[in-house]
């Protein structure tokens, strides 16, 4: 048969295969992959194709080709061939797709149903029994693609990655059965990020199925104020080892030096029980005349300075000098220099 | 900035110190939470 003869054979044409499945799904869109090799080959399909669309164009289906010109045995070009078809067709992720899998050369069927898996959200791979006309769907792309995805989600989990892992599922409906697993990684996430009055309202709002997180209130007692901060800092501990874990060395920097302020602030609050925030001038002289060690540290040269008032951190580093953690800010200062010099200071 | 960068001025030895001084010596609950998860 000729490409010319097509008027003449046009009501006798059947493709077995196609047509079931065109009467099976109704396609808005019947894509092609048709061999058109360099040097014409007799089993090349590129002429078939043409003439399915035509008969696709007369039954009102929109069809295109996408000519393969490589060796369809040759299995390493089918996979680049796929690969490079569904990267300039992003619009097919979503799309309801269903792939045959009937017919064709083993690569070039390997080759587009590892590809489909791989890049549609739902796959539909079916074959046909040309006798019978029988369409037999198979999900076990489904299943693969689900057991690839959930490989990928306990590898973002073990790597703290616990906005990736929430985004993942999000974006996979039926990825996961247990709803609670969304919830605990969103959860995570604002824990992780420190949005602790939301993680908090989200505990709330699932019936507290998390732990709430202490917050720092100015009406506190100072043993309240302790215990909560001791809380704040077992959780900031925490972070920065998972910080250093997933290589986000330059946020842990920023996370340390709030660690140190921080912390200095807290050991002298927790060894004088005292609160150095919100300390008005008076309250300030008070303190400072029970623990003369710190004016004398602080006024070498005779004069009281505005900082000795506010209780800045310089001051308070003052008070600590009997507290054995000096490692810890050796190893804080030190990094300071970089910090400097980085974009994040004054690097600029 | 680089893990060697953190590395070489003994940043969580001496973090770990502090920990063992002034604070409970707990497991990660960032590490214990993901143990439940996967």
């Amino acid at each position: 048969m000729y490409f010319e003869d097509y008027e003449a054979i046009a009501d006798d044409l059947a493709v077995n295969i196609i047509d079931t499945l065109i009467q099976e799904y109704h396609p808005e869109e019947i894509i092609m992959f048709a061999t058109h090799q360099h040097t014409p080959f007799r089993q090349d399909t590129y002429y078939i194709a043409k003439i399915l669309e035509r008969k696709f164009a007369e039954q009102g289906i929109k069809s295109r080709i996408c000519e393969y010109q490589s060796d369809p045995r040759d299995r390493d070009q089918a996979f680049l061939f796929f690969q490079k078809f569904f990267e300039e067709n992003k619009n097919l992720k979503s799309a309801q797709a269903i792939v045959s899998g009937s017919g064709g050369v083993p690569a070039m069927k390997e080759a587009l149903n590892f590809y489909s898996v791989m890049n549609l959200i739902e796959p539909r791979i079916v074959d046909v029994d040309e006798n019978s006309h029988q369409v037999m769907e198979s999900n076990i792309a489904q299943v693969y693609l689900k057991n690839f995805q959930k490989e990928s989600l306990i590898s973002l989990i073990a790597q703290h990655d616990y906005s990736g892992a929430y985004q993942l599922i999000t974006a996979n409906n039926s990825l996961i059965k247990q709803p609670q697993i969304a919830r605990h990684l969103l959860y995570l996430s604002m824990k992780y990020n420190f949005d602790l009055e939301q993680a908090n309202k989200y505990a709330e709002n699932n019936n507290s199925l998390f732990p709430r997180l202490q917050l720092l209130d100015h009406g506190m007692s100072v043993e309240e104020m302790l215990s909560v901060k001791y809380q704040i800092f077992m959780l900031l501990f925490d972070n920065l080892k998972i910080t250093y874990e997933k290589g986000e060395y330059t946020s842990l920097l920023g996370k340390v030096f709030a660690l140190k302020e921080n912390l200095i602030r807290y050991l002298v609050e927790d060894k004088y029980q005292i609160r150095t925030d919100n300390l008005t001038l008076q309250e300030a002289d008070q303190l400072l005349a029970r623990y003369p060690r710190l004016k004398e540290k602080k006024t070498p040269n005779g004069k009281a300075s505005g900082i000795v008032y506010h209780f800045d951190t310089y001051v308070l580093q003052q008070m600590i000098t009997e507290l054995d953690f000096f490692d810890l800010l050796n190893a804080v200062s030190s990094l300071s220099g970089e910090r400097n010099g980085s974009i994040m200071a004054h690097g600029f | 900035m680089s893990k060697q960068d953190i590395d070489q001025r003994g940043l969580f030895p001496a973090l770990d110190k502090v920990i063992a001084l002034y604070f409970k010596n707990e497991p990660n609950s960032f590490v214990q939470a993901e143990k439940y998860l996967i």
